[in-house]
C-alpha cells in the first residue's frame, strides 16, 4: 500500500508541486458548477415570470371572451 | 510554460462547454420574458381600446408571431438574406410596420420596440455570425447599436412568418 502511494506521488509530482493541480482542478470545477447554477436560477426565475405574464394575458382576455360568449348565447336563444 | 498552457486550456474548456451554454439559455429566457411583457401590454391596452384593428400589420402578423413564439414554443427562424434588401414585399411590410408603430400610443410603442429588440438579441444568441451580417446589411445609417438592432429585428419579424417547427 505504501509503495503504491509512493508511486502515485512520483507520477503526480511530474506535473508540478503535488497538491496544486488537484486544488486547482477542484476550484475550477467548483467555479464552473457555481456559475452554471447561478445561470440556471436566472433561467428558472425568467420562466416563472413568463408563466405569470401568460396567466395575466389570459385574465386580460377574459372580458373580451365573455362578450363573445354572451353574444353567441343570445344568438342561440333567438 | 506547459503548465500555463494547460491551465488556459482547462479554463477555456470549462467556459466554452459548461458555462457559456447555460449563460446563453438564461439570456434567451430573459428575452422571451420581454416578448410576454409586450403581448400583455397589447392585450391590456391596445386591443380593448381599438388601437390595433383587424387587417393591420401588427394585429395580423406581429401578434401571431408573439403567440407562436410564446405559447407554441416555436424556434425563431433566421430570415434569408435576400429578403433584406432589393425585395419589394419586405420594403412594403417595413413601411407598413413603421407607419403603424408611429400611430400607436407611447407605452405600447415602447413595448413593441422592446419586443423587437428582444427578438434581435435572441437571434444574436442563436446565430451570432449570421446576425452580424444581417446587422451590417440592415443598418442604412450609422445611428448606433440600439437602432441597428431594432431595424434588424424588424427585418426578422417581417420575414419570419413561416416559423420552423422545432422547439427553442
Amino acid at each position: 500500500m505504501n509503495d503504491l502511494f509512493q508511486s502515485f506521488l512520483e507520477i503526480v509530482s511530474q506535473y508540478g508541486p503535488f497538491p496544486v493541480g488537484i486544488v486547482f482542478g477542484v476550484w475550477i470545477s467548483r467555479w464552473a458548477t457555481k456559475q452554471q447554477f447561478e445561470y440556471m436560477g436566472k433561467e428558472i426565475d425568467a420562466l416563472r415570470k413568463e408563466r405569470e405574464k401568460i396567466v395575466d394575458i389570459v385574465r386580460s382576455q377574459e372580458s373580451r371572451i365573455d362578450i363573445l360568449h354572451n353574444g353567441s348565447q343570445k344568438e342561440g336563444e333567438k | 510554460m506547459f503548465a500555463t498552457v494547460c491551465i488556459m486550456l482547462v479554463v477555456s474548456w470549462q467556459y466554452l462547454f459548461y458555462i457559456l451554454p447555460s449563460k446563453r439559455r438564461a439570456y434567451i429566457a430573459i428575452n422571451m420574458l420581454c416578448l410576454s411583457e409586450c403581448l400583455l401590454e397589447l392585450n391590456r391596452e391596445a386591443l380593448p381600446q381599438g388601437a390595433i384593428t383587424k387587417g393591420s400589420y401588427i394585429h395580423d402578423y406581429f401578434y401571431k408571431f408573439l403567440v407562436s413564439a410564446l405559447y407554441k414554443k416555436i424556434y425563431l427562424k433566421f430570415p434569408s438574406l435576400s429578403d433584406i434588401k432589393g425585395n419589394k414585399e419586405s420594403d412594403i411590410r417595413m413601411n407598413l410596420f413603421d407607419n403603424e408603430l408611429n400611430d400607436l400610443c407611447p407605452a405600447t410603442k415602447a413595448a413593441v420596440t422592446g419586443a423587437i429588440y428582444a427578438v434581435s438579441r435572441i437571434m444574436f444568441l442563436n446565430h451570432p455570425f449570421e446576425f452580424i451580417i444581417l446587422f451590417l446589411m440592415a443598418t442604412r445609417a450609422r445611428l448606433g447599436i440600439r437602432s441597428g438592432m431594432i431595424s434588424s429585428g424588424k427585418y426578422i419579424t417581417v420575414s419570419s412568418f413561416g416559423l420552423t417547427g422545432a422547439t427553442r
